[in-house]
């Protein structure tokens, strides 16, 4: 299987907070920060409800990297590391849908502007520069999955000793590109993002970047540091079916989320918490529904909880913010509540959390990250405890 | 719409690293001059079909990896997109073109002609012409094909190299296949990536 | 904000039957722009447009987008089940500009 990987350090930035603890108690309370922003309306959006980061100075174009630079800043201070090791040995795994969308807004809008410098490689480039770091990168384009891929990225990248340690996450800063686009796709809630509850209309976008800290468990062990959690699987598949749909049987979803238990060497009856896609659309969460539904089939349903009626969807950093959260529930023992689901769909018949959520028949040990992205792209992330 | 020019396939290479993995076949075709980059990736799609051909779908798919890496996939479309929007009105847009302004959209395109639903991956590249491009899909489509295989049937996966920009748009597409031993991932890799980074640079 | 204006955004003083006519045309031209060489040999305006005429879940967000691009007005996602094929779009649009909108459709009515 290869060596171990563990986290050793968090970071995050998010509509909820400027930290990932910020953020992850925020979500605790049950918070959302979803609201109606003027600007939007101003512009002559159709849709003008969203998550939205509210203290970032940083020019448009640049926001992105803003983002990542904190983020990764939070992580590698969790780590241990004011100033990277080995710096050569470092690699940097990032996921974003659009990269610097605020740049290619300005190119549409007429401005000369050299789009490569605004692209998802941007903030590969942008870290790098942060920490001094020269080892591998890789910019990971598979939108709303984007973040499960980096982190898988960078686990396979320790494993063939390409990196030695790596930063790895996604980045999503604000895009009116993707407000206007799923606006006019009607993919967008009528009024707030309900993650597999009954009424939901739809999804709501956010933004933020979130960040890991990766190594192998040797070597975080032998340098003193604390794993916070270990990655046992990435599991991937494509439905190959619809340009925007998923498949409504779920089958894609199902075998992304076996493969990454196949992986993980983890039967589904271990798992304790399923951090959900629940992107709020109905045909998305109904099919993840199925999927769930197929994958537990034989065992007790774990606790299932979605974040994007919290945060909105923060689209290429959406998984690895949650994966961020997916960490702090299991240091904490604690799901946190799905805010915007109230009433079970009898179409799906699962129910999230609706208040945070303590363990009661065992410690939570295993937790799936799902992310699935337009076009049928599918991705789990399977964490667990760390244990020696 | 046709492609100009000529698209060819490569011979067939055996790769040894103590594993069994091949090059099956390989394609590289202009992208004509089009509307938008989908219309000129679906302008040629069908012409990729003798490289998948290789591997029979079962029950309707074909389990490999599709892997994709490009240094401009999506962008002329989001500019595109927004500028459009912008003559429309916001709330007037028109969302047809909304899902090629992400990189991604060849990947899943492609795997849906072809009904590819393993691993699905698009890596952007700030130039897809240096070798550091193939690196990461490289090192990738290595471990896709060490992956252990139950039966010892071997694993199949397909790599894309897409530059849609004004000078040579182009496409390359290679399919990959074998059973690989994981201790010769990080080697297979190295070779998989020199072999395409070099099928890329010395064909037109 | 940029709107191109048609002259179907103002025909309350055309006759109804040209207006309806118009309408009419201009959507059978959307339609065919969307679907292009996919559509089948026979079709009419009381062609469904998912069943008969093959549109999908995108093609019928970019009908309706230019649906709205072409009369100027503003489809709210709840009546977009409503628009089945260009009759039932057309009959939409002149009750829009009737400005007879209707109940909001609830689960329980039938489907045009």
């Amino acid at each position: 299987m290869g060596a171990r990987i563990v986290v050793t350090g968090v970071g995050a930035i998010t509509p909820l907070g400027a930290t990932a603890d910020e953020t992850w108690q925020s979500t605790l309370r049950g918070e959302s920060a979803a609201r109606d922003f003027a600007d939007l309306a101003a512009e002559g959006h159709r849709v003008v409800r969203a998550c939205r980061i509210e203290n970032c100075d940083a020019p448009q174009e640049r926001r992105g990297r803003a983002l990542a630079i904190a983020a990764a800043h939070e992580a590698m201070h969790q780590a241990g590391w004011t100033n990277a090791p080995r710096r050569d040995a470092g690699g940097i795994f990032i996921g974003s849908t659009l990269g610097e969308s605020a740049a290619f807004e300005q190119a549409g809008a007429g401005k000369a502007i050299d789009l490569r410098d605004y692209a998802v490689s941007s903030f590969c480039d942008a870290i790098a520069v942060e920490f001094a770091v020269t080892g591998p990168r890789e910019a990971i384009a598979t939108a709303c999955a984007a973040g499960n891929y980096a982190i898988g990225a960078a686990v396979l990248a320790l494993r063939q000793q390409r990196a030695s340690w790596a930063i790895a996450g996604g980045v999503e800063p604000f895009s009116k590109l993707s407000m206007v686009g799923f606006a006019r796709s009607r993919a967008m809630a009528s009024h707030d993002c309900r993650p597999f509850d009954a009424q939901r209309s739809g999804m709501l976008v956010g933004e933020g970047a979130g960040m890991v800290v990766l190594e192998r468990l040797d070597d975080a062990l032998a340098r003193g540091a604390h794993p916070l959690a270990e990655v046992r699987g990435l599991g991937l598949s494509s439905d190959a079916h619809h340009p925007t749909a998923p498949r409504a049987d779920g089958r894609g979803m199902a075998r992304a989320m076996g493969a990454a238990l196949a992986q993980a060497g983890i039967p589904p009856a271990e798992v304790d918490w399923v951090n959900v896609h629940g992107t709020g659309t109905r045909a998305s969460d109904a099919a993840e529904g199925r999927a769930l539904r197929e994958v537990f089939d034989r065992v007790p349903t774990p606790a299932l909880s979605g974040s994007k009626g919290a945060l909105g969807h923060a689209l290429g950093a959406a998984s690895a913010i949650e994966a961020v959260l997916c960490v702090l529930g299991l240091r904490d023992q604690v799901v946190p509540p799905t805010h915007g689901h109230e009433t079970v769909d009898p179409e799906i018949g699962l129910a999230c959390t609706r208040e945070r959520t303590v363990p009661t028949r065992r410690p939570m040990r295993v937790v799936m990250n799902n992310a699935f992205a337009f076009g049928g792209i599918n991705s789990t992330l399977v964490l667990t405890r760390y244990e020696a | 719409m046709m492609a100009s020019g000529v698209g060819r396939i490569l011979n067939d290479e055996l790769v040894r690293g103590g594993s069994v993995v091949a090059l099956r076949a390989s394609l590289s075709l202009p992208l004509p001059s089009a509307a938008s980059e989908q219309a000129a990736l679906e302008a040629v799609v069908d012409e990729f079909a003798p490289i998948f051909a290789g591997v029979p779908t079962v029950d309707g798919e074909r389990d490999g990896a599709l892997l994709v890496v490009s240094d401009d996939a999506g962008a002329a479309t989001a500019v595109n997109f927004w500028r459009d929007a912008l003559a429309a009105g916001l709330g007037f847009a028109s969302p047809a073109a909304f899902p090629w302004c992400l990189a991604n959209a060849p990947c899943a395109t492609i795997a849906r002609r072809f009904s590819v639903t393993g691993p699905n991956c698009t890596w952007l590249t700030p130039f897809v012409d240096s070798r550091g491009a193939f690196d990461a899909p490289a090192a990738w489509l290595a471990d896709q094909l060490c992956a252990n295989s139950y039966e010892g049937t071997p694993r199949e996966a397909w790599l894309v190299a897409l530059h849609f920009g004004a000078q040579s748009p182009r496409v390359m597409v290679w399919h990959w296949s074998g059973t690989g031993n994981s201790a010769e991932s990080v080697a297979l890799g190295v070779a998989i990536r020199n072999r395409v980074a070099e099928d890329w640079s010395t064909t037109q | 904000m940029a709107r191109k204006e048609s002259p179907l955004t103002s025909i309350t003083t055309a006759p109804a039957d040209q207006a309806d006519a118009e309408l009419r045309a201009a959507i059978r031209r959307e339609v065919q722009a969307i679907r292009r060489e996919k559509l089948p040999l026979v079709w009419n305006d009381e062609s469904a447009y998912q069943k008969d005429l093959g549109l999908d879940s995108l093609d019928l967000v970019e009908m309706v987008a230019r649906l709205e691009q072409v009369t100027g007005l503003f489809v709210p996602d709840e009546d977009i089940a409503r628009l089945t094929s260009i009759t039932a779009t057309a009959e939409y649009v002149r009750a829009r500009r009737l400005g007879s909108t209707g109940p909001a459709r609830t689960r329980d009515e039938p489907n045009p």
